[in-house]
């Protein structure tokens, strides 16, 4: 913050303005061509911690592949949707996960969502984060992981939910690209109004924006989140007990 | 020694000093009453007698001075009940001194007190009476409860159960603790809509010493019982009176044995003037909302440092005071050791009783049943707790590290044999110090299917301005049954703890990482009380 001295005076002013949401999107793109046409499978979770987890969401989006689902797909928890239709995911229960049986192609892309007031009002009493994990398996049961050197736990990559409402990435594979998507966040329906009166000061923001968070990050910073130093003070939502 | 006549009662001794007609060929110097452990009841002016083995049971008897003895000088003993009959003649006995002149004597009887009131004992020196010494025997052999004399202590006992509201804050309280207790008090009420009232504070340890004399009475009463049944209806009264203080007008809860949980008065953060904590009624809440209540606390330079179910706030870095209790049932006497070495309870070397540790300490007495040994302020590390067999038999010894709210710490129950004269196996006891400017965070946990179990981390951060030194031990406290913390280091009073890897020490805002991976067979929610220790468990 201290090489853009301008960028504090405009985040008081956004947090100030706006109620922004913060999701963060993720393109993932995997190449599965060296194991096309293996019967395998596919699982999605996205769990809280064992301490206080503040509330958070997942989708799974735009899944699109040349292999082929298959099956019935297995939910747990609070997970709703059938791929390639969205995965809606929160981290509500326990376990919360989707697990499918997969014929690879040659590739899989889909994008992942995380949003909710663990990523747009960290409240700062919460102390444990969530995590989003994807697996894939070269056989339908699940058992036995591929396209990961991650063979303890078989996770091709995760993301963490920070307690400050940052994200981590963990790319165990070398086949998976996992790319925070660079567009601006979007604010909550119950904000477009206050838009309109502030219209000058997104554009400039938006401007500053895309100076300072240009496409094809890094992903050695794969924490990156570029709207985090917009966010409410905590003290505006107050926990309740659970 | 030991005499014929068995029952004991309560002896409460008074001491005549009589200016005696010197008798032609012997004069008493000085003379005292003394008790079962051959302790004067009034000072013994000139010489101090040579103390012999105790006692069992309680004793009366006579500690005196002469001189100019004549050789063969011959001694008589008479206890006389307060209607004159009668108790106990010893008879006049050759006391074997051919050549003494200038003596120190100590005898002792174990006499049946079968009656209250004034008793005296008759001594005659060569057919001459030098003494006729009064004590006093009550009926019960348990002394009645001190009277309170300071008079804050007198306010608190007014006001009981309630405490003094002028004790809840500053200036009873440290100033910076009345300002952060103040701050964290409102932000719970506005963050989590929950009260938490004061419940206590500044204790005078005068008071915290009335408290606890009603526990060591109530043990004393039932060692008197279990020595002499008439003892039940003797101290009938003392006990109703004891019972009613500690449930009605103290409400202080008993612990299995029935004994109220009262600490013994040692220096602690309520007894030192203004007081360094306070305790709030936490109510019924559940472990999520008290690590939750703990974050904020932290944030407000406060900690829960005794953990678990205590409800003992102090400025953050202040340790958890604790008591280590020990509880024998059977023919054993025990000794405990502290890191120090000073020790309590029955030297086997020396056949008698020690007391190192000053008031602090409490020990029963050798051959009580039960036997108690409870030790204040305990310090970091290791208490020893030996014994040796008064008899043969079995036994079980049950030690306990409470906190310094008399809330649970450690349990540990040990079984054996003992034999007369023989050690039994010795037991330890540790106090590693809670690290309570840490803070406790993890992050998600994520399902393997493949190692079928749930991993994760957990980070410990030093939140305190100055370094902390390790090594670190993340206890898991509460974990749901059939959950296991897998890569566990070993267990520590039942819960598995992780030691945290090549971190000697943490400075300010430095955190370290430890993995966590859980089996969860039954997929049921995960989770824990953390508590971290500084020091190592082994």
């Amino acid at each position: 913050m201290s090489q853009h001295p301008g960028l504090f005076t405009i985040c008081i002013l956004c947090a100030a303005s706006f109620a922004w949401a913060d999701p963060i999107t993720y393109d993932v793109s995997v190449n599965t061509s060296s194991i096309s046409g293996t019967s395998g499978s596919l699982d999605f979770q996205f769990n809280p911690g064992s301490l206080f987890s503040q509330s958070a969401s997942l989708q799974i989006l735009n899944f699109t592949s040349d292999g082929t689902l298959a099956g019935t797909p297995t939910l747990t928890g609070d997970v709703s949707g059938t791929l390639p239709d969205t995965l809606t995911f929160d981290n509500g229960s326990f376990f919360n996960d989707y697990f499918d049986g997969f014929t690879f192609g040659t590739t899989i892309t889909f994008e992942v969502s995380l949003y909710g007031p663990a990523l747009s009002s960290p409240d700062g009493t919460s102390t444990s984060g969530s995590a989003f994990a994807f697996s894939m398996f070269s056989d339908p049961a699940g058992t036995i992981p591929t396209l990961t050197s991650d063979l303890a736990n078989g996770f091709a990559f995760t993301v963490a939910v920070n307690l400050d409402g940052t994200t981590t990435v963990t790319n165990a594979s070398p086949e998976t690209s996992v790319v925070p998507e660079s567009s601006p966040t979007v604010p909550e329906p119950g904000s477009i109004a206050l838009m309109g009166t502030a219209t000058a000061l997104l554009a400039l923001l938006s401007q500053q924006r895309r100076a300072w968070s240009p496409r094809g990050r890094n992903l050695a910073d794969a924490s990156y989140n570029p709207t985090l130093m917009c966010q409410e003070p905590a003290s505006q939502f107050p926990r309740q007990f659970a | 020694m030991k005499s014929q006549h068995g029952l004991i009662t309560k002896l409460s001794l008074t001491v005549l000093l009589l200016c005696s007609t010197p008798a032609p060929a012997q004069t008493l110097i000085d003379y005292a009453v003394i008790d079962e452990d051959l302790v004067p009841q009034t000072v013994f002016s000139v010489n101090t007698p040579t103390f012999g083995p105790f006692g069992t049971p309680p004793a009366v008897g006579l500690t005196f001075h002469l001189s100019d003895m004549p050789a063969h000088t011959t001694f008589r003993f008479q206890y006389l009940r307060p209607d004159s009959t009668l108790a106990f003649d010893s008879g006049t006995f050759d006391v074997g001194n051919p050549d003494y002149t200038y003596s120190v004597w100590y005898y002792y009887w174990f006499i049946y007190r079968d009656v209250p009131g004034e008793w005296s004992i008759v001594l005659d020196v060569n057919g001459v009476t030098l003494v006729t010494a009064p004590f006093t025997v009550d009926a019960c052999s348990v002394p009645n409860l001190s009277q309170i004399t300071d008079p804050v202590a007198v306010q608190f006992e007014n006001q009981a159960p309630t405490a003094p509201a002028f004790s809840l804050y500053n200036p009873d309280i440290d100033f910076l603790l009345e300002l952060n207790m103040s701050a964290f008090q409102s932000a719970a009420r506005s963050r989590f809509g929950v009260t938490l009232p004061r419940t206590s504070g500044y204790r005078p340890l005068s008071y915290q010493a009335h408290l606890y004399e009603l526990r060591t009475k109530l043990i004393n009463i039932e060692n008197a019982i279990s020595n002499d049944p008439s003892q039940q209806d003797a101290c009938a009264q003392l006990k109703a009176t004891i019972d009613d203080e500690v449930d009605n007008k103290h409400q202080i809860v008993r612990d299995v044995n029935g004994l109220p949980k009262v600490n013994p008065p040692s220096l602690s953060e309520h007894t030192r003037f203004p007081a360094n904590a306070v305790d709030l009624s936490l109510g019924a809440l559940s472990i999520t909302q008290l690590i939750q209540l703990d974050f904020l606390a932290s944030q407000h330079g406060l900690a829960r440092p005794c953990s678990g179910s205590s409800v003992h706030f102090t400025k953050s870095g202040v340790a958890c005071s604790q008591v280590i209790r020990a509880e024998v049932q059977s023919p054993v006497n025990i000794l405990i050791t502290d890191p120090n070495g000073k020790r309590i309870g029955f030297d086997p070397i020396t056949q008698s009783v020690v007391n190192e540790m000053g008031t602090t300490a409490f020990y029963s007495g050798p051959n009580t049943e039960p036997q108690f040994i409870e030790v204040g302020g305990v310090l970091p590390g290791r208490y020893a707790v030996t014994g040796v067999g008064s008899a043969s038999g079995s036994y079980r010894l049950t030690l306990d590290q409470v906190d310094e709210d008399s809330g649970p710490l450690t349990h540990q129950i040990i079984t054996g044999s003992a034999t007369q004269g023989i050690a039994i196996p010795p037991a330890t006891v540790q106090y590693v110090p809670i690290a309570v400017q840490v803070s406790t965070t993890a992050s998600g946990l994520a399902y393997s299917r493949v190692s079928k179990m749930f991993s994760g981390t957990v980070t410990i951060k030093n939140i305190s301005t100055s370094a902390l030194n390790g090594p670190f031990q993340i206890l898991f406290t509460s974990l749901p049954s059939g959950v296991t913390l897998a890569n566990a280091t070993g267990t520590f009073n039942g819960s598995p703890f992780i030691t945290v890897p090549s971190v000697t020490s943490l400075a300010p805002g430095q955190s370290a990482t430890v993995s966590v991976q859980f089996s969860d067979p039954s997929n049921v929610k995960i989770n824990f009380t953390p508590v971290i220790y500084s020091g190592s468990f082994n």
